[in-house]
């Protein structure tokens, strides 16, 4: 069937609101690679064969991740009369004791997070549960309190696969909306008006961005996702695509109906299997729906999304050497200006933008940029997808608004691991260098981030008060040594002999003048380095001479 | 991540013999076949380590059209024959990256031959593919007989206090190249559990991998 009009997406909406409450019961098993790792497949299987064996009618659903990663496999329950109860962790040989609970409408204590009576989808809709369970309320629930879910709106409650239940949570409103208004300037200023700023470090305004490449004449336009994830952190971008894919695309067409492109790419990591298989189903699938393709929704705008493999190095992320990969050239970066919003891909305009910064536009273009500026502060508008990790207590991913202080999002992480002190963390990825734990009352905004010398990047990671700075300072120059492309002398040697500087140093031979010597080097590698990778490459070592001056005291004696 | 229980090869021939022969099934039937062929290979094995004899063996047995189909994939030379590359390029459109990737599901590498012939056929400089193929993360030039998969990103380094990733790097740094090789990846995905190593394609508990590496490498 080709969907028409607006219509014909609320019937399909209706239809995925009856499989996201439906008559039955309905259990979800977090089934994200970070569930995975944990057994949800085994968990899933041992529960379709339990609610087989004791003759319970209802339905088993692999769903994405819901950011509760300390409590994979993670489990919803939506039974009749009952709130949506989140259990975790569930591993296979809980499931028996568990479907004997749901089959009594009872409540799994032991197991039981939290309950959710409600869920408010962009479109309006809203699905009311149950409302009585002796439990804690989501909105109160530690890990989650404080979080504003944006971009991770679907994590963990549809179907990835589903595009019906994609639409029931207000999925392809944004495009139909948009394509029904025939009025590409407009999205523009939406975007513009939501303050929106790319999610991938550098901060760029997107709606700039955009209105950039709309502007510059060209026989043909691209639009390219960035999901080429190589930072050191923890896999936030693949979990954001995995669990809701369908953002990504129609993120992707609202950008190419603005900008005038017919054609996008998703550049994925090549350790992203399961992810770059739900593109290919969902591209086929929305491809027979009339959503991709020629003539989208019956109007002149036609758009192909074509998935491609990245090979995976860390620079790979890096746009314009993305955009050489794309084109089947050696993975480098490309002297910049001119930015590929004027001449990228084949030397055409294109806008590059991260999976994150995509997954909130269908939300803009529906709810308006005046809507999400009032998430976040000035400056720093809307909501940011951090993955904490390192030392904390509960490792997860969290949404929050932006102007949230750093502190804040650590109690959500349930502080340090075994109660130790915190030492220092890192925001900013590799590049951003170590703060001081000093720093946590720091918001997450984009320019008092950069003012510290460290950026707004996918993850917070806590050290605590057993971290060597010195050795954190040599993974991460390891890192820049074995992730450098090579193209810039700097980077490449740099790299190198700033490594065995470190050695010396960590080996009780170095001397003070060493650490002089490397503070001299953080100007000149800066200006000489064509890329992000190499210009930040020193920031590790210099954050950590200057925040944790005693660890280096400790290694060259005084 | 289990999967169904993995057989058991006597070494990377067999295994690569065995692979070769499941990529000439139509993906439609592979669920179906792989483990109907294991089967057969592990009785011709007599319950040990499939060997490449084994597979031949059974191959033999097989009713046609299957045999003939199974024979040319074993009579087929191991490596890149200029037709193979010529067949391949066309199938990518020219796209050097896809390529890279089909050879790397066929081979587990790129044969340094291989990537010769590719320049000959194509005209693209030797240089320009020993670089695509030697800086890509998801390519490899040699086929080593084990390879550990370690996630160095942050979190685990951070997580590590132990210096248990840097005893496995030693351990495969003096078992040299041919033996094991060591790839680094930036997350694995399971950063809760982590660091994650996984060797030969399993994930293995970060505690006893440095005593299953040495077994592999004296072993």
């Amino acid at each position: 069937m080709k969907i028409k009009d607006v219509k014909e997406i609320e019937v399909m909406a209706k239809e995925g609101v009856r499989n996201l409450k439906p008559a039955q019961i309905r259990i979800t098993v977090g089934s994200a690679v970070c569930g995975q790792s944990k057994g949800a497949k085994e968990t899933l299987e041992a529960l379709k064969a339990e609610i087989a064996k004791v003759n319970l009618n209802a339905d088993v659903v692999a769903v994405g991740c819901n950011g509760l990663c300390f409590a994979e496999p993670v489990v919803e329950v939506i039974a009749p009369g009952m709130p949506k109860i989140t259990y975790g962790p569930v591993t296979s040989d809980k499931v028996p004791e568990l479907v004997k609970a749901v089959k009594a409408g009872n409540l799994l204590k032991g197991m039981a997070l939290c309950k959710t009576t409600r869920d408010q989808f962009l479109n309006g809709t809203a699905i009311e549960y149950g409302r009585t369970a002796d439990l804690i309320d989501a909105s109160e629930f530690p890990p989650l309190k404080g979080q504003v879910r944006i971009v991770m709106r679907n994590a963990g409650l549809i179907d990835p696969l589903s595009i019906e239940e994609y639409a029931a949570t207000g999925g392809f409103a944004a495009l139909a909306k948009a394509l029904m208004e025939k009025n590409p300037a407009k999205v523009i200023k939406e975007v513009e008006a939501s303050g929106l700023r790319g999610r991938g470090g550098a901060g760029f305004p997107t709606g700039l961005k955009w209105k950039t490449a709309k502007e510059s004449a060209a026989p043909k336009k691209y639009v390219v996702v960035n999901c080429s994830e190589g930072d050191p952190e923890v896999g936030m971008h693949r979990s954001l695509i995995e669990s809701d894919p369908l953002s990504v695309i129609e993120g992707m067409l609202i950008c190419g109906f603005a900008i005038g492109a017919s054609q996008g790419y998703i550049y994925i990591s090549d350790k992203l299997a399961a992810a770059e298989d739900k593109l290919n189903v969902l591209i086929s699938k929305l491809s027979e729906a009339g959503l991709l393709g020629e003539r989208i929704m019956g109007t002149d705008f036609s758009f192909t999304v074509t998935v491609k493999r990245s090979t995976g190095s860390y620079v790979s992320g890096e746009e314009t050497a993305l955009l050489n990969a794309l084109e089947g050239d050696i993975t480098e970066p490309r002297p910049r200006p001119p930015f590929p919003a004027k001449k990228g891909l084949l030397g055409m305009p294109t806008v590059v933008n991260n999976v994150e910064t995509l997954m909130n536009i269908p939300a803009i273009v529906l709810k308006g940029g005046s809507w999400y500026a009032g998430y976040g502060v000035e400056g720093s508008c809307g909501t940011k997808v951090l993955a904490v990790t390192g030392d904390c207590e509960r490792t997860m991913t969290v949404e929050v608004p932006l102007g949230t202080k750093i502190k804040d999002v650590i109690a959500m992480a349930g502080g340090v691991k075994g109660k130790k002190a915190l030492k220092g963390f890192q925001i900013g990825g590799p590049g951003g260098g170590i703060l001081s734990a000093k720093k946590i009352n720091l918001p997450l905004d984009y320019q008092k981030l950069w003012k510290e010398k460290t950026m707004l990047a996918s993850g917070l990671v806590l050290m605590d008060e057993d971290t060597d700075m010195v050795n954190m300072a040599r993974f991460f120059i390891r890192f820049f040594e074995e992730e450098s492309c090579g193209k810039c002398v700097p980077c490449r040697e740099g790299s190198h002999r700033v490594g065995e500087v470190l050695d010396q140093i960590m080996k009780g031979t170095g001397t003070k003048g060493d650490l002089d010597y490397l503070l001299s080097l953080e100007e000149p590698i800066n200006d000489t380095s064509a890329c992000a990778l190499g210009k930040t490459l020193l920031a590790p070592v210099s954050s950590t001479i200057k925040n944790f001056p005693e660890d280096y005291a400790k290694k060259i004696g005084g | 991540m289990s999967e169904q229980k993995e057989p058991k090869f006597a070494d990377s021939e067999a295994q690569d013999l065995f692979s070769r022969m499941i990529q000439a099934v139509p993906d439609a039937m592979k669920n179906v076949v792989q483990p109907m062929l294991i089967g057969m290979a592990e009785q011709k094995a007599g319950g040990g380590p499939i060997t490449v004899d084994a597979i031949k063996e059974m191959v033999e047995g097989l009713p046609e059209p299957q045999k003939s189909v199974f024979k040319q994939v074993v009579s087929a030379k191991k490596g890149l024959d200029p037709e193979t590359v010529k067949a391949m390029i066309q199938e990518c459109g020219g796209d050097i990256s896809e390529l890279f990737f089909k050879i790397m599901g066929r081979m587990k590498c790129i044969p340094p031959e291989g990537i010769r012939e590719i320049a000959k056929q194509t005209g693209i400089p030797e240089a320009h593919l020993f670089h695509l193929a030697t800086t890509g993360r998801a390519f490899s030039v040699s086929l080593p007989e084990h390879q550990v998969t370690v996630c160095a990103g942050t979190g685990c380094a951070v997580k590590d206090k132990e210096g248990s990733l840097g005893a496995i790097e030693k351990l495969v740094n003096e078992a040299g190249a041919e033996k094991i090789q060591m790839k680094k990846v930036r997350c694995l995905g399971c950063c809760d559990s982590g660091p994650a190593v996984e060797i030969d394609g399993k994930r293995v508990a970060l505690s006893s991998s440095p005593s299953k590496l040495e077994t592999l490498v004296k072993g």
